[in-house]
């Protein structure tokens, strides 16, 4: 029997919490990168206006940080509620990775703290105050890896066998395999580049809402227009590399997690929802995204001859384009032609679009920033929503079983649940004293052996002086009492399976 | 237990140690620096400043912390090399 | 559950679960503390027309905004650790009260939205709509105060659950009012709720007093004057609830978790209580002589104190006597001698305040909030280790728990209570070894012993006359 919410479904739940923390997380290590890179330009070409926005964006980062840690934290104790044999197996099997993950959190957590609240009383230290923003993305780096080196697991857990000895002693909470698994390494790429460019095009689709507050202050129309391309710039060359990455992650999916890859390409499951193939409609998004962008350039290519940073040449951005274009033909060759029609469309609409909005702003970037702002928003929820539903799913108990990608009899054996709770009796003092279950040898030797050594060891052993040996292990510091020496030692004698 | 002054009663009235109450007033006060937007007439212009008027306990703070960061970096990648060949 | 004891490096996996808990505890306390006063602060500045106690309050507010993401992001390392290392317990309990933790993420939102947005990042552009202004400043507060609660009320099923027992992985329960209302959690909020504002406010009073002390400037020296005083002793008036909560919740804990109040008087957690005691006379004793000297022209907030200290008498007159003195009238007399006796010592230096010239005061306030600070740090590592080895009292025992632990808490159960008043008084007559005493005890007709709980209780007390 699991929890029910009532009002929607367990998975449902969870996938909201998880793109609402998305959404801000996700945000958060964008905008880290964004504001190194602002301050670094302001200092270099001593813009105050830069500087500035680098603070004010790292104020609202500052504020929205604390949000994502919170929703973070609504995501894991709803996991624990409504699938928590999923979620101890899980975790324990992670356990370093999510401890260690969860100190480079407080590390970034007072970094930005420090960044943010410093900023003027080391203002003659400019060069430190860089310094220490820009550890933010290394940090974010790291922080993410280990949270998508256990997300890809969840998908590609690759070849799984019992943990090996490691430095004599067995490292319980620690999967190597696990964590180097197929697809960590496409995914944390993927969304370093995604993240990156959310955030830079978040902040452009932000100052071009301001743009249309103050289009009639000269001071601050320069401030959101020169800013919101300095994002924009960065978020889309960013955001260029993301089709390449993301081909290659498919072609790891279709080696490692066949199901999923097929989900997604067919459109099954939860990859549809009310009719809408996601999958597509993400893919859809990026097209306009890559013509939109490339229209915003080539319309603001001529502000390079008057010295405007930030710019593209036209050369450029032709080279773009047709290499655009010969992807997404080699995609219609791989694919189906009616994937390269559609994105064609797409991509050239995006480009008239921008360009159009630039000419009927008189030369206002506010437009092209929110059309992008909210094209990139999208694709970075269709695309988190695609890649659960993907998934092959859990069963009616909520039981972790990814269609014969993970179960944790095969993995690691001591980490099934048993799920009947010890007896309880009533004490004379009042209490209640849990008496546990009288020791079962199979489990003792699952539970007590694997502290040092795995299992195959024990298998592996062809001698009779099981006495001898598990007296040793006693020596060694195995805990076991009299009687649970008897039964484990009766057991191994008799060859009884465990 | 006292110095000799008492805090908060000096011979002015202690309330104007910091001014007036904006009552009626409802000029917006300058913000400090740490919130809101300054928009001045000089916003292009960039305020260079010596080193020497930073408040020493916060360049010996960020200092400090940074030394700590990198630090815990090395180490944490230090764990990731001795994941990859151990398990 | 199966899963396996995860062994942690360096040291006990208790003492990381306590070191990680006590990276976040004090923050948390510091903002909900902060957080329930600043508004009030700027209430009675705003009524006072006074921009000292605005200036007060915005930078408890800032400081506040600074601790805040560092605080959360340890505050997530608890249930990380936890998972990991008491897997078993987690899915349990979380289990059981998984309604009130997705509520307290949705405060914690609303908390944080409060806090920066409507709150400090206005608070300047919002000087002329002071009364807006101050009510976002409650309603974050209030947000606060709310998750202090319903982590308290979760918390404290822990000690007591009252009966109710702790479900198993399988029960889906969600939420158990009878486990969140149980015996001590309204003792636990109201004790942790004045704890907070006490020490934090002691503790601030003594940085503020620190830099009065340092600093060169006039204005800023008398501002810092200000705030220390405020703080200061606001902070040690809201000490004065603490003994009286804190006697209802050692007597709910005596009741609910027998064993867990041996623990705290005289078992194995004692030597926590002691020097908790001790430190709170020492800044009981420095808070006071700074009040009434500095408050001397309001005899109505020192006799106010003065009752406060006296109803103090009333505890110490329905506990039990110590024999630190050699007899109970021995200790009687000292403790009465001593409560009157510090009254008197109050109102003398309140006549002899203005004559006193004590250089560097301000590094005793220092000294009495790092003291407070102590006192928490005390009391909430008392309430873990006194349940020990249960991770929910009577119904969950934690997984790595030795047979020294199980053998005590036995021994505190069987034995202490009913003639003895603590585990000390156990003494071991010439001649005879544990096992026969222990038996010896067993064979009475009110003493219900099986023959392995007599050998166990014998070990255990074996083990501690080594």
């Amino acid at each position: 029997m699991n929890l029910e919410l009532g009002f929607m479904s367990a998975k449902g739940f969870i996938a909201f919490l998880g793109l609402f923390h998305t959404a801000v997380a996700s945000l958060a290590i964008g905008l880290a990168f964004m504001v190194t890179f602002a301050e670094l330009v302001g200092y270099r070409y001593r813009i105050r206006r830069h500087d500035l926005f680098a603070k004010r964006t790292q104020l609202f980062h500052v504020c929205i940080y604390n949000i994502g840690t919170i929703n973070a934290i609504g995501l894991v104790f709803a996991l624990s509620g409504l699938f928590p044999q999923f979620w101890e197996q899980f975790f324990v099997h992670f356990h370093w990775v999510m401890i260690v993950e969860e100190f480079i959190f407080f590390l970034l957590a007072t970094t930005i703290t420090f960044h943010y609240f410093f900023w003027d009383y080391v203002w003659g230290h400019k060069k430190l105050h860089l310094f220490l923003g820009a550890l933010l993305t290394p940090l974010f780096f790291f922080q993410f890896y280990f949270i998508n080196a256990v997300g890809s697991f969840m998908l590609t857990p690759g070849n799984f066998q019992e943990g090996t000895l490691s430095l004599s002693v067995g490292v319980l909470g620690w999967d190597r395999l696990g964590f180097f698994n197929p697809s960590f390494m496409m995914l944390q790429l993927h969304r370093v580049f995604a993240n990156i460019s959310y955030g830079g095009f978040f902040i452009a689709g932000w100052c071009g809402i301001r743009l249309y507050f103050h289009s009639a202050d000269p001071v601050k129309k320069a401030y959101y227009e020169d800013n919101g391309r300095l994002s924009f710039y960065v978020a889309f060359m960013s955001f260029l590399a993301l089709p390449i990455v993301g081909f290659f992650y498919s072609a790891v999916l279709m080696r490692n997690a066949d199901e999923a890859f097929w989900n997604l390409m067919m459109g099954r499951g939860d990859v549809v929802k009310a009719g809408i193939d996601l999958w597509w409609l993400k893919h859809l998004f990026v097209a306009a995204m890559v013509g939109g962008g490339l229209g915003y350039f080539s319309r603001k290519a001529a502000a390079l001859a008057s010295g405007e940073r930030f710019s593209v040449p036209n050369a450029l951005i032709y080279a773009v384009a047709v290499f655009y274009f010969i992807y997404y033909l080699c995609m219609g060759l791989i694919m189906t032609w009616a994937f390269f029609l559609w994105s064609l469309a797409f991509a050239v609409g995006g480009y008239l679009l921008s360009r159009h909005m630039v000419n009927y702003g008189k030369g206002s970037s506010r437009a092209p920033f929110l059309m992008m702002g909210l094209l990139s928003f999208g694709t970075v929820m269709l695309g988190g929503w695609s890649r659960e539903a993907a998934r092959p799913r859990f069963d009616e108990n909520r039981h972790s079983a990814y269609d014969k990608l993970y179960i944790p009899a095969e993995r690691q054996p001591y980490l099934m649940v048993d799920l009947q709770p010890p007896e309880l009796t009533d004490s004379p003092a009042g209490a209640p004293v849990a008496v546990v279950a009288p020791p079962n040898a199979a489990s003792l030797i699952a539970g007590r052996c694997v502290g040092c050594h795995d299992l195959q060891r024990v298998r592996n052993y062809r001698g009779d002086d099981w006495p001898k040996v598990v007296n040793t292990m006693v020596v060694y510091g195995t805990k076991l009492d009299e009687e649970e020496k008897r039964l484990v030692v009766e057991h191994l004698s008799a060859g009884l399976s465990f | 237990m006292s110095d000799g002054t008492d805090s908060g009663t000096a011979t002015a009235d202690p309330r104007k140690i910091l001014g007036e109450y904006p009552e009626q007033s409802r000029e917006i006060i300058p913000p400090a620096d740490e919130a809101g937007e300054i928009w001045t007439d000089d916003i292009d212009t960039y305020p260079l400043r010596e080193k020497s008027e930073d408040p020493r306990w916060a360049v010996s703070t960020v200092w400090v912390w940074v030394g700590f960061t990198l630090g815990c970096m090395a180490f944490v990648t230090w764990l990731l090399v001795m994941g990859l060949f151990h398990d | 559950m199966d899963l396996p004891v995860i062994p942690t490096p360096v040291f006990d996996r208790w003492v990381w679960m306590e070191e990680f808990t006590f990276s976040h505890i004090p923050i948390a306390a510091v903002i909900t503390a902060w957080m329930f006063l600043a508004p009030i602060l700027e209430l009675i500045g705003y009524r006072k027309r006074d921009l000292r106690y605005d200036r007060l309050s915005k930078s408890l507010v800032y400081f506040s905004m600074i601790l805040f993401s560092p605080g959360a992001a340890l505050g997530t390392g608890i249930p990380f650790l936890i998972i990991g290392l008491y897997p078993e317990f987690w899915a349990r309990w979380a289990n059981m009260f998984f309604w009130p933790l997705i509520f307290q993420f949705i405060l914690f939102t609303m908390e944080v939205l409060f806090l920066f947005n409507f709150y400090y990042l206005t608070w300047d552009k919002t000087m002329h709509r002071k009364r807006t202004h101050i009510a976002c400043g409650f309603i974050a507060a209030l947000m606060g105060e709310l998750i202090q609660l319903i982590w308290d009320g979760i918390g404290s099923y822990m000690l007591t659950p009252g009966g109710v027992p702790l479900p198993a992985v399988n029960e889906p329960v969600g939420f158990s009012l009878a486990g969140y209302l149980n015996p001590s959690f309204l003792s636990l909020f109201l004790h942790r709720s004045f704890g907070n504002l006490s020490f934090t406010l002691l503790l601030a009073g003594g940085v503020f007093a620190f830099r009065h002390m340092r600093h060169r400037v006039p204005t800023e020296k008398a501002y810092y004057g200000f705030a220390a005083d405020v703080t200061f002793t606001l902070g040690f008036l809201f000490f004065f609830a603490q003994p009286v909560i804190g006697w209802f919740y050692a007597r709910v804990i005596q009741g609910e978790a027998p064993v867990a109040f041996i623990a705290m008087m005289g078992g194995h957690a004692w030597y926590y209580f002691i020097p908790k005691l001790l430190l709170i006379l020492v800044f009981v004793f420095i808070a006071g002589t700074y009040v009434f000297v500095r408050h001397r022209d309001k005899p109505w907030l020192l006799g106010a104190i003065s009752i406060g200290l006296a109803s103090f008498y009333v505890i110490f007159l329905n506990h039990p006597p110590l024999r630190v003195f050699g007899s109970p009238l021995a200790w009687r007399i000292a403790y009465t001698a001593g409560i009157l006796g510090f009254i008197a010592y109050l109102w003398f230096v309140r006549w002899r305040g203005p004559a006193l010239r004590v250089p560097g005061w301000q590094i005793f306030l220092l000294v009495a909030g790092l003291a407070s600070t102590a006192v928490f740090f005390f009391g909430g590592n008392m309430r873990e280790r006194v349940r020990s080895p249960q991770t929910v009292y009577g119904w969950l025992e934690k997984p790595e728990a030795t047979d020294y632990e199980r053998n005590r808490f036995l021994t505190y159960e069987k034995c202490i209570g009913c003639h003895i008043r603590s585990p000390r008084d156990l003494v071991l007559p010439a001649g005879e070894t544990w096992n026969q005493r222990v038996a010896a005890e067993a064979r009475r007709p009110e003493v219900s012993l099986s023959d392995e709980e007599v050998v166990r209780i014998a070990s255990y007390l074996e083990e501690v006359d080594k």
